[in-house]
């Protein structure tokens, strides 16, 4: 039933898939009967396009590397370069207000809880616990903001054209940046490492850019992340160096840590890291949500709403279901869904129903329809 | 015939200097033109290259430096030794590329500040500008393989794609380039008056290497890699050796025998390396989690056991 609306979606939005360098990606499907295909490749969008409608996936992922064989094993493949991948998510991010509608089960003793996980289970000490994840729009906002500073950063301090990236908001809890052309796109591991530890100023150490001379120190502010850290601080630019005294150079280096840590993005680094890495195809639909991995301009990332503007299924036919955890209040296309509680029958227009159903929150029990 | 410097069509600018310490420049390469393998291999004339490309590499083994000579000789040598170290082997491979890394950050104070920049874009495409940024990507690639938290990108001042470094700085990251100069060394089917030498070297290589490391029982696959790469004699990071250390004492190697296993890399110190292993041993560190390991870049696979 929810594989027909994605088949419905891809046949009317077929023209919005779109993939940089499609002939030199490879792609994986997962299918709605959990099979995974990998290694696949095709010869231009068209036949993307045709496959997506044909055998509509759960999940559509294209590989950040660009390839002489897509279609090859790991090692022949013979990668050519490949997009510089940041991954911004909420569920890294650990805020109280995108948590709030998360299930979490401890899997040693079945404990239940709402909202932000703990570390271990208060009950019975184990760290093995599963969280159902909720999507709001707080995460969609916290997640913006770790954007804007993304962008901020590559753009002022790494010298990344704002020609060269891509956002997409991945379909459900978060963005996608991308950097796709450039010198940057020819990095190895390692340096992908570097610059993923620059964007989150980890490991930085304040005293790399104060130095002594006879009469005190001085610190550089031509560093960006010294320079946004002041603008944090004190409201105004900095201009090129400042002079300190040592008890100066002792409070600020100590402000400076703290404002460094908000200035900075926080993103999953292992992920910029993975030239093997494989990620969602913009605009196809996400096997969570039935959202859209929208793609974005710079602009657009900045207003986007999932519940208005990434909702990739449409409204009819309605559904009915059975809610298997609790669901809270939600609004889909303007329209309010919700609470509803554990073992409910609801009956819901397609997008709410298989949003329910895509994050594991209700089952179809008769669909009332002939689809 | 495959001219070994036909891709160079006129050089602008020569000075012997230069040449002399930086033979793998563009401007070294020009003084190629019309050499061929076969000359390399065979000409009478040449003789004299090829005994300094041998001296070179036994060099590059040994660790005593080579008196330089003229900007022809060592081009020609330069090269030569380059293609018999392929042949002769990784190990002898990675002892040359960091013999000529060391060798060009011994000499290159000789250079002004113009020379190095004019090697540094005309060689390897590293960008400058002014007193003295490198382009973004050019230091990633040269800095990303130095230890030290100085040379991370996020302690250093980065505008609009640039890098802020000092000539030191510099000095180093164009090293860095001269050793992925030397290792990139495309294997060739040898003449055998070269193949000779490289037989010689990696017999002098493999005398040279230590005996006894092999090892008994299955090891995590991210500790086999590292061990392996020890083995061919690729250069570590610290936290690659720490890591191996740790790992090996844990599984009751002596010391002595750790040591050993180091004489491979190409710059092996007796004195500082039993003096490391013997630390991480009194201090009884515990090996990195498969965690940490990842987070250092140093596992490629899945860690192959948990935590």
């Amino acid at each position: 039933m929810i594989a027909n609306l994605f088949r419905a979606y891809y046949r009317s939005m077929r023209g919005a898939i779109y993939v940089p360098d499609v002939i030199r990606r490879e792609f994986m499907f997962r299918g709605f009967d959990g099979r995974v295909r990998r290694h696949m490749a095709f010869g231009d969008l068209e036949e993307l396009r045709r496959y997506l409608v044909y055998d509509p996936p759960l999940d559509a992922y294209y590989s950040v590397s660009l390839y002489e064989r897509p279609e090859a094993e790991m090692g022949d493949k013979g990668r050519i370069r490949a997009d510089l991948l940041f991954d911004v998510d909420s569920s890294d991010l650990r805020d109280e207000g995108c948590e709030s509608g998360s299930i979490w089960r401890c899997k040693g003793c079945g404990k239940l809880g709402m909202g932000l996980s703990p570390a271990r289970c208060p009950s019975c000490g184990s760290d093995r616990i599963e969280v159902n994840h909720w999507l709001n729009e707080r995460c969609i906002e916290v997640s913006r903001e770790e954007v804007r500073k993304l962008i901020e950063i590559l753009t002022q301090d790494l010298g990344v054209d704002q020609d060269w990236i891509l956002v997409t908001y991945t379909g459900n809890r978060g963005f996608h940046v991308r950097v796709i052309d450039g010198p940057l796109t020819q990095l190895e591991r390692e340096a992908r490492r570097e610059i993923a530890q620059y964007v989150m100023a980890s490991g930085l150490d304040i005293s790399s850019f104060i130095s002594a001379d006879g009469r005190g120190f001085i610190l550089d502010t031509r560093s960006g992340h010294v320079a946004r850290a002041l603008r944090l601080m004190r409201g105004s630019d900095p201009m090129g160096h400042m002079r300190l005294s040592p008890r100066e150079k002792r409070n600020l280096e100590r402000a400076l840590i703290s404002s460094v840590s908000k200035s900075a993005a926080r993103i999953d680094w292992m992920v910029t890291m993975d030239t093997g890495r494989l990620t969602r195809v913009p605009n196809s639909l996400h096997g969570k949500t039935g959202f859209r991995a929208l793609s974005l301009t710079l602009d657009d990332y900045r207003t986007m709403d999932p519940f208005k503007d990434a909702v990739g299924i449409q409204a009819e036919p309605e559904m009915s279901l059975r809610i298997k955890l609790r669901v809270p209040r939600f609004r889909m296309r303007g329209e309010a869904f919700g609470p509803y509680s554990e073992g409910e029958e609801v009956r819901l227009p397609a997008h709410a129903a298989s949003f329910l159903v895509l994050r594991g929150r209700a089952e179809l029990y008769d669909s009332g329809s002939k689809d | 015939m495959r001219e070994l410097g036909s891709h160079i069509t006129s050089p602008t600018y020569r000075s012997d200097e230069l040449i002399s310490v930086a033979p793998f420049s563009k401007q070294g390469a020009s003084l190629l033109e019309g050499v061929t393998l076969e000359d390399l291999a065979e000409d009478p004339s040449l003789e004299e290259v090829r005994s300094l490309a041998r001296e070179r590499l036994i060099s590059a083994i040994t660790g005593r430096p080579h008196a330089t000579r003229s900007p022809a000789l060592e081009v020609h040598s330069f090269v030569a030794a380059k293609l018999i170290a392929a042949e002769a082997g990784r190990s002898v491979l990675s002892r040359l590329a960091d013999y000529e890394a060391k060798r060009f950050l011994r000499l290159c104070r000789r250079l002004s500040l113009e020379q190095l920049k004019e090697i540094a874009s005309g060689t390897f495409n590293i960008s400058t500008k002014g007193d003295l940024w490198i382009d973004l990507a050019s230091y990633l690639r040269g800095a990303s393989r130095i230890g030290g938290r100085r040379w991370r990108l996020v302690n250093r001042v980065v505008v609009r794609g640039y890098v802020l470094v000092d000539r030191y700085e510099m000095e180093r990251i164009i090293a860095e380039y001269v050793r992925e100069n030397v290792l990139r060394t495309p294997r060739v089917e040898l003449p055998p008056p070269l193949r000779r030498i490289a037989e010689e070297v990696s017999k002098l290589m493999s005398e040279r290497a230590p005996k006894g490391t092999e090892v008994k029982g299955e090891l995590p696959p991210c500790i086999s890699e590292l061990l392996e790469r020890v083995r061919a004699g690729d250069n570590l990071t610290h936290q690659a050796r720490f890591a191996l250390v740790s790992h090996l004492l844990e599984r009751g190697w002596r010391e002595d025998r750790i040591v050993d296993l180091f004489r491979n890399l190409p710059d092996f110190k007796e004195r500082v390396t039993a003096y490391q292993v013997s630390h991480i041993a009194r201090r009884r560190y515990k090996p990195p989690s498969c965690g940490t390991m990842r987070s250092w870049g140093l596992c490629t696979t899945d860690c192959g056991k948990r935590g």
